[in-house]
């Protein structure tokens, strides 16, 4: 009775350890195939916000943030020379308004910028009731901040597969199994590339483009932006940064420059609107563009020494 | 909230767990309470009508074995009536009514009498005809002789039961209330073969079923656009997609339950490899064929008063079957065909025999039962197409498209790949029928592969569950961007 006993606690340990082995070789094997499965077009944004937390704690003068037209459009190593101060590009693709309140925090975790620049090309648009997207993706990058909660409510509100899939990347890309390839085991980051560059996402590709000056109707920010606004004017003052808005030339011009210039009046802080400048800044459309939304390394040298020349 | 769900992930583990930590007198009490939560994660209010029906059905039982006792079987008749049309007028409101309106509607207008009958704007409670039957069975059981149940706990989880509550298997009484009566404690077997039936379950529904149906959908939604060759593909995967989804809609609630330590009902015995119609229905929603059996076919007659009877009778209980599939005249016609089939079968069976030996045709070989499966297999899935369109046009339509294919060219054009499922979705499709075809190949020569993995070694048992539970998160369709096929059960 005592050996049947000790055979059947034995047994039970037995069962509770195949138990837990399995489950801790699921978790393993769901991580590993998500990672498998994470597209691979971000890698560049990872570098960059890598870089950026690399960065000695208080060691920046200038962070500037927005989107893909500003991360390919200003040359911080460029602008650092001319002024001598210390910049850094923390743009990234894509980046609506509340993603970049979420650098913006990020970023005055470690560092007290005197002059934050932000980019306003989705200073209208809020990443909102949204499944997992790659900007969403990128912000993975960001932890431990406790802001995060709050915009990660913005975008997934209460859905629990939208929450899951942010912390479980396989529930958000299983379907790409049949784009796994050789780059999604290596996975190669550019973190030394983008610490060089302080963050700037260097292009060299020109395509000439033509100007479209017709003058879009102008519209007027949604509340939720206007918010989001507010919001980050709002923290930069209370770390004594400065706050410039800028519209990052384009080759056509930008629909919201009046609700910006409305926004910045009211708020105390400045707003400039290259595409008025492109003449000033010398960009030729022949040679300093990508395409009609982004500057090249050419165009964004440009830009970055005139805003130096600005201030 | 559907099986494959993350509210069902987290709501499960919870559930299982509480109910094995809480004494036994409470067991009952935690399912009863998770089973309506449960129903009620579909809509609120649609509650009070699984309540009714329970109450209806338990005082019913309760009425009838006092009248017994008491020997008024006159007032015995009467509280079964009172029982099945209360039962079936709450059915037939919710889910039949704008259907009888307008085939009156239709019916007088034949006559010249227009009269415009009011519609009802009302939501169909999921599993109603589940439940409902479920309940009914009791009381049918009950007026046959078998014991009331006198406590109502017990009786409301009956009809309740959460993982056979919105889509079956329907249960008898006489096979489940016994098991809520008894001391329930954590077995391990019960729950490792449990968790296998529920993997093999998701791997059914979220694998096969919801990859089939982007194809299916895509083709149906578009049937005019496309025509011949897309339709007979699309309904041969039809054919798949609603067993593997009904299939393992089942397999997940057996598994569940199993877990729980209630064994319940296997509704399906490899249908597609059944030789003949009337054995695919011997075969397919075990549960159901066996409800009417016993609630319809046997008391209208059954096989008893003739051949002629007995044809009239199967047709009349399939055309109440495809009735009970859904408020549709396609579904009445689906299940119209089906019983023809058998009654032309039957008067065809001597002629078959006599071609049979006029050939000397052997029926002990293989080619001969696989040639029989193949033809009950294309019968069948003719038939769906009736059970798959939105009416009864469109399905003459498809089926006219389909007998005049002459688009063969869409398998070397690339054309059938841009129908939801691209080169890579059929080649895993293909595995995973042969996966299935095999499964149920094992499962007719009545070897059980679960038993057969659960035999071999702890560390093969270990990599065989983490890599299935891998493969079906990493092959299924789930998830935010994934809009969730219900059950295709769920609407009945």
């Amino acid at each position: 009775m005592g050996n049947n006993k000790n055979k059947n606690t034995k047994l039970s340990v037995q069962r509770f350890f195949a138990v837990i082995f399995i489950m801790l070789t699921s978790f393993a094997g769901i991580a590993f195939l998500g990672r498998l499965t994470e597209p691979v077009n971000n890698q560049d944004a990872f570098s960059t916000i890598d870089a950026f937390h690399e960065l000695p704690d208080n060691s920046l003068d200038i962070i500037t943030f927005g989107s893909s037209h500003m991360w390919k459009g200003l040359n911080a190593v460029k602008m650092q020379e001319t002024c001598g101060k210390k910049v850094y590009n923390y743009g990234a693709n894509w980046q609506r308004i509340n993603t970049t309140n979420l650098f913006i925090r990020d970023a005055f975790r470690t560092q007290m910028p005197k002059l934050v620049i932000i980019d306003t090309f989705f200073a209208c648009e809020i990443l909102e009731n949204t499944d997992m997207n790659g900007e969403l993706q990128y912000t993975r990058r960001i932890t431990g901040l406790p802001y995060k909660l709050r915009y990660l409510k913005q975008c997934f509100g209460t859905d629990p597969e939208r929450w899951l899939s942010y912390y479980m990347p396989l529930c958000a890309y299983h379907d790409r199994w049949k784009q796994i390839e050789e780059i999604s085991f290596t996975r190669p980051l550019q973190t030394e590339l983008f610490r060089k560059n302080q963050g700037y996402c260097r292009v060299d590709d020109i395509n000439p483009v033509e100007y479209d000056d017709h003058r879009w109707k102008q519209d007027s920010f949604v509340e939720s932006s206007v918010n989001e606004l507010d919001n980050i004017v709002e923290i930069c003052s209370v770390h004594g940064a400065k706050v410039l808005f800028v519209t990052i030339p384009l080759a056509y011009n930008f629909a919201f420059s009046d609700a910006m210039r409305e926004f910045a009046r009211s708020h105390d802080c400045v707003y400039v609107d290259l595409n008025d400048y492109r003449g000033e800044i010398g960009l030729d459309p022949e040679s300093d563009f990508t395409d009609e939304d982004h500057l090249n390394v050419s165009g964004a040298e440009k830009v970055g020494i005139f805003l130096d020349n600005m201030k | 909230m559907l099986f494959n769900s993350v509210e069902f992930i987290i709501f499960f583990p919870i559930v299982v767990g509480i109910y094995f930590l809480v004494p036994n007198k409470i067991k009952k009490y935690w399912l009863l309470l998770s089973s309506y939560y449960f129903y009620m994660c579909w809509n609120l209010k649609y509650i009070l009508l699984i309540l009714a029906s329970t109450l209806i059905t338990y005082f019913s039982g309760i009425l009838i074995e006092k009248s017994v006792k008491s020997g008024r079987t006159g007032w015995k008749k009467a509280i079964v009536a009172i029982s099945l049309i209360s039962n079936l007028l709450i059915l037939a409101v919710f889910k039949y009514f704008n259907f009888f309106g307008s085939v009156l509607q239709a019916g007088l207008s034949l006559f010249k009498f227009q009269i415009t009958f009011p519609r009802l704007d009302l939501l169909l409670p999921v599993g109603i005809s589940f439940y409902t039957f479920q309940a009914l069975s009791y009381t049918l059981d009950v007026y046959r002789g078998q014991a009331a149940e006198k406590n109502p706990v017990d009786y409301a989880l009956f009809v309740s039961f959460f993982p056979q509550l919105v889509a079956g298997p329907i249960e008898r009484s006489s096979n489940l209330l016994p098991q809520f009566k008894k001391e329930s404690k954590f077995d391990y077997d019960c729950f490792r073969e449990g968790f296998f039936l529920m993997l093999w379950g998701y791997f059914l529904k979220i694998v096969i079923a919801d990859r089939i149906a982007l194809f299916v959908n895509t083709v149906y939604d578009g049937y005019e656009t496309y025509t011949g060759f897309y339709l007979i593909v699309a309904t041969l995967l039809f054919a798949v997609q609603i067993y593997c989804d009904f299939c393992g809609y089942s397999t997940i609630a057996l598994g569940a339950a199993l877990i729980l330590g209630i064994r319940l009902t296997d509704n399906f015995h490899s249908p597609y490899l059944s030789a003949t119609v009337a054995d695919f229905w011997r075969r397919w929603h075990v549960t159901l064929g066996s409800w009417f059996k016993d609630n319809l076919y046997v008391p209208l007659g059954g096989n008893r008063k003739g051949s002629f009877r007995k044809m009239m009778n199967v047709m009349t209980v399939f055309l109440v079957s495809g009735l009970w599939h859904g408020a549709s005249l396609s579904y009445v016609i689906w299940g119209g065909i089906n019983g023809l089939y058998q009654v032309i079968g039957e008067l065809l069976s001597p002629i078959r025999q006599k071609i049979r030996n006029e050939l000397k045709i052997n029926v002990k070989k293989n080619i001969f039962r696989m040639a029989k499966i193949f033809v009950t297999f294309l019968l069948v899935d003719f038939s769906w197409i009736f059970f798959r369109s939105d009416n009864t046009g469109m399905a003459v339509r498809i089926i006219k498209s389909v007998f005049m294919a002459d688009n063969f060219q869409i398998f070397f054009d690339g054309s059938i790949l841009q129908c939801g499922l691209d080169g890579w979705d059929f080649l895993l499709l293909s595995v995973c029928i042969l996966i299935l075809v095999f499964s149920d190949y094992c499962k007719q020569k009545n070897i059980v592969v679960r038993k057969m993995i659960i035999s071999r070694n702890y560390w093969f048992r270990c990599l065989f569950i983490t890599c299935a539970v891998c493969a079906i998160l990493l092959f299924g369709k789930w998830g935010p961007s994934f809009d969730n096929a219900d059950f295709i059960y769920f609407q009945f």
